[in-house]
């Protein structure tokens, strides 16, 4: 065991050397560059590939490439990049091949601001690229938890053969915390008979695919697929709760701003209100199952993001309108202030109704 | 600290702990009665960087150059003209925060002919418990590739060992330990240690300590 000061964007780097990634490709940008300049450093160290590609698009299908071959594999960019790589990402998908796709979100739409924000949501959550898919979205809210969160993201997406996305935003990336690194710890990489290594290795011709000409044969597909997330959706969802049992007013929040709605939940319970915290780390899955619980127990809920109101909307569907659902945000890069979290907690906690 | 010149540089490898030490060591240098100008010179991290800290010092008196706030998250390498003006001691002190790693020591390199030989003093900022610069090897490493990028020669180490929230006295003691043995083999001498301000009463070392205040909190 051994302590170290990382960067969150370090820690991506880090956590998927431990998790026996050895093969990186990418392009820059910020506020997720770093993650590329520490693998840069550390992959050739450990024997691993760094490639820095001429796009967004060349590094997706890379990483499509080293997949098929049995890589474990990982791309990172933020929010504009991300974009680029839908199509990429549906063709993974519609493959079954196992990746990770890190995406530390901007202010947007467009070229957007390098400012922190969460507005990728909908995206990520919803599949993204192009058919009928879904990726497990992961949102980690400190250093450590990036770190650990690496291996898991590997472990799941070589469990399910597919993408899986770790989400964080500027500030995830960009701040600095302490960390305890297991550096002793083995990894085991399960075996991919189907990987397309050639006839050397296996007796049968391996072949992966998203074509599927045949009508039956494509629906076949989808309810394999179909199949599998619902057994993902019974199996890894995952949330934290904080202060719940006894919460009039449930936040919910994931990611920094989780972070800063836990701050507020003390404050608020120091004046008297009894505040809780709903704080995803399966963003897809999403925890339906507690939102709808909190819908049984607490008076109103209210969703914080640094968007105008994406996993809102999967906060109601969970609500199932027992409660009324109220969201805070703000946008184009801009940090709630615990304070503003705060009043708008004191807002609602005394308001009835529905809606923003 | 030993060393006082008109400028001080502070560089290091990327989460060094450069910025907190140089803007502490502006505000020891105000305290002492210096007249003292900070520059941001960091073209890299838009997050959590000196400009961030403007207001809290001009609050305090000391004078700060910055990209313009307009243009501080454009992700442009944007520096302010001002810089040449401190360059020049025309406003007494300066105090450098430059970018981490090879890649924000770049910035400085344009300013070379511009500083004075004699008239500065260019430290690197070392945190042991940052992966790439943990022991001796990965401290000489960054030491030569800002070197080389800035085309300026590194006079001296900070000794800033911390784990930042999670730092007690002995993650402090254990560290220093890590840079003295890089002094030594380095033949850079250590011109002081930084320390949170509550553990600084706890530690005996034959150095002086830059006691720290922390300028750039995250939003919680």
């Amino acid at each position: 065991m051994r302590r170290f000061l990382m960067k969150g964007n370090d820690a991506i780097g880090e956590g998927a050397i431990l998790a026996g990634c050895r093969h990186f490709f990418g392009y820059p940008i910020t506020p997720q560059s770093e993650v590329a300049h520490y693998l840069a450093k550390r992959l050739p160290e450990v024997g691993g590939l760094f490639m820095q590609a001429e796009s967004e698009l060349a590094s997706i299908n890379l990483v499509f490439g080293a997949a098929c071959a049995g890589a474990r594999v990982m791309t990172a960019s933020s929010s504009p990049g991300v974009s680029l790589m839908q199509e990429g990402l549906s063709f993974l998908a519609g493959s079954e091949l196992p990746c990770v796709l890190v995406n530390i979100m901007r202010g947007g739409p467009g070229l957007g601001n390098i400012g922190p924000s969460q507005g990728d949501y909908f995206q990520a959550t919803r599949g993204g690229g192009h058919g009928d898919y879904y990726t497990i979205v992961l949102a980690p809210n400190s250093v450590q938890e990036i770190l650990d969160i690496m291996k898991k993201a590997f472990d799941l997406s070589d469990m399910y053969r597919m993408p899986v996305v770790v989400m964080a935003d500027g500030i995830m990336g960009q701040m600095m915390e302490p960390v305890v690194i297991d550096e002793e710890k083995s990894v085991e990489i399960p075996p991919r008979p189907w990987a397309t290594i050639g006839r050397d290795y296996h007796e049968d011709r391996n072949e992966i695919n998203s074509l599927f000409v045949v009508l039956e044969e494509m629906e076949e597909v989808n309810l394999r697929l179909l199949h599998k997330y619902e057994e993902i959706r019974a199996k890894e969802t995952l949330c934290e709760e904080y202060m719940l049992n006894d919460a009039e007013v449930a936040l919910v929040a994931f990611g920094t701003v989780s972070r800063i709605c836990r701050a507020v939940v003390d404050k608020a319970r120091e004046q008297g209100i009894r505040a809780g915290l709903i704080r995803p780390i399966t963003l897809w899955p999403f925890p339906y199952d507690v939102i709808s619980r909190a819908a049984k127990s607490a008076q109103c809920l209210l969703a914080v993001e640094m968007n105008m109101g994406q996993m809102f909307e999967d906060v109601e569907i969970g609500a199932k309108g027992r409660v009324p659902v109220y969201h805070y945000g703000r946008l184009g890069g801009m940090v709630p202030l615990a304070k503003d979290i705060l009043e708008e907690l004191k807002k609602v906690s005394e308001r009835g109704g529905t809606g923003r | 600290m030993k060393t006082q010149k008109q400028l001080s540089l502070f560089a290091g490898g990327f989460g060094s702990g450069k910025t907190e030490v140089a803007l502490n060591y502006a505000v020891n240098l105000h305290q002492k009665g210096f007249p003292v100008t900070v520059v941001d010179l960091d073209i890299l991290n838009h997050y959590f960087r000196a400009g961030t800290a403007k207001k809290s010092l001009e609050k305090m008196g000391i004078a700060m150059i910055s990209p313009r706030e307009e243009l501080a998250y454009a992700d442009l390498p944007a520096l302010s003209p001002g810089i040449y003006s401190v360059l020049q001691g025309g406003k007494g002190y300066g105090v450098l925060d430059i970018g981490g790693d090879d890649l924000g020591a770049i910035a400085l390199s344009r300013f070379r002919e511009d500083i004075p030989e004699d008239g500065h003093c260019f430290f690197l900022v070392v945190n042991p418990y940052r992966p790439m610069t943990a022991d001796v090897k990965g401290i000489d490493k960054v030491k030569r590739s800002i070197e080389s990028a800035s085309r300026l020669k590194i006079h001296a180490l900070v000794s800033n060992p911390n784990l930042g929230h999670g730092t007690d006295i002995e993650t402090v003691m254990n560290g220093h330990q890590i840079v003295m043995k890089a002094s030594e083999e380095l033949g850079l001498p250590v011109d002081f240690l930084s320390i949170r301000r509550d553990l600084a009463d706890l530690i005996a070392v034959e150095l002086p300590l830059l006691p720290m205040d922390l300028f750039i909190k995250p939003p919680w």
